[in-house]
C-alpha cells in the first residue's frame, strides 16, 4: 500500500471528502499537511503554485486534489484523486454510515502505516 | 478537471520563472485573504450570545493550523464536542 501512489492518493483524498464542512477550503490546510510533510511529494513552494492554480483557474477550488494527483502520477492520478475527493460525497447521500465508516477505516489504516513505518525509519525513535 | 490540468501543464512546461512563481503566491496570498474573510463572517453570524462556538473555533484553528494535527481526528472531536455543546446549552437570544 504504501508504494502504490494510486492507494497513497485515494487515502488521502477519500476521507478528507466526508470533512469538507464548508467547502473544499475547509481540507486545504490537511491537504497541504498530507503532500508536503508527511508524504513529500512536494515542496511548500511548489503547493503554494498548485494552490493558487487551482484557485485562480474556473472550476472549484478542490481541484486542488486535481492537480496534486496529476503532478503524482499524470492523468491517471489526477481522476484517481478527483473520485476519492468527490465521490465520496455522493456516495454519502445513498449509504451513510457503511461508506463513513469505511473512509474512517481506509484513513485509520493508512495513518497507522504511515506512522509505523515512520516510527521504524526513524532510529533515534528506538534508541530512546 | 481537464482545463486546470492544462492550465497547470502550460505553466510547468512553458512558463518559467521566479516571476511566474511570485505571480502565484500573489494569487495565492488573495485567496487565503477571501477564505479568512468567509471564515470572520460565518464566525460573526453566531449571534446568540454562546462562547463555546468561538472556542471551538479557535481551538480547531490552533490545532490544525499551529500544531498541524491531522484533521480526521480533531474534526471527529470538533464536531462531537459542537453537538453536545449545542445540546447541552440554549440560546440566549
Amino acid at each position: 500500500m504504501r508504494d502504490n501512489i494510486y492507494l497513497q492518493l485515494i487515502a488521502v483524498f477519500a476521507p478528507l471528502s466526508l470533512l469538507s464542512i464548508g467547502g473544499g477550503q475547509s481540507v486545504i490546510a490537511d491537504i497541504n499537511q498530507q503532500a508536503v510533510a508527511i508524504h513529500g511529494w512536494m515542496t511548500q513552494r511548489e503547493f503554494i503554485d498548485l494552490f493558487a492554480i487551482s484557485r485562480a483557474a474556473p472550476g472549484p477550488g478542490s481541484l486542488l486534489a486535481t492537480l496534486i494527483g496529476w503532478k503524482e502520477a499524470d492523468w491517471a492520478g489526477a481522476v484517481v484523486a478527483s473520485l476519492a475527493l468527490f465521490c465520496r460525497r455522493r456516495c454519502l447521500r445513498s449509504r451513510q454510515r457503511t461508506s463513513g465508516a469505511g473512509t474512517i477505516a481506509i484513513h485509520g489504516i493508512s495513518v497507522f502505516k504511515r506512522d509505523s513505518r515512520q516510527l521504524r525509519q526513524d532510529s533515534s525513535w528506538l534508541a530512546r | 478537471m481537464i482545463v486546470i490540468v492544462l492550465i497547470a501543464h502550460a505553466f510547468d512546461t512553458w512558463i518559467q520563472g521566479v516571476a511566474v512563481h511570485a505571480f502565484l503566491e500573489g494569487v495565492a496570498a488573495a485567496a487565503v485573504g477571501m477564505t479568512a474573510a468567509v471564515g470572520v463572517r460565518g464566525a460573526r453570524a453566531v449571534k446568540d450570545g454562546r462562547r463555546w462556538p468561538l472556542v471551538v473555533s479557535v481551538a480547531v484553528f490552533v490545532a490544525v493550523g499551529v500544531l498541524r494535527w491531522p484533521l480526521v481526528p480533531v474534526a471527529f472531536v470538533a464536531g462531537t464536542a459542537g453537538v453536545l455543546l449545542s445540546r447541552g446549552t440554549a440560546p440566549d437570544a
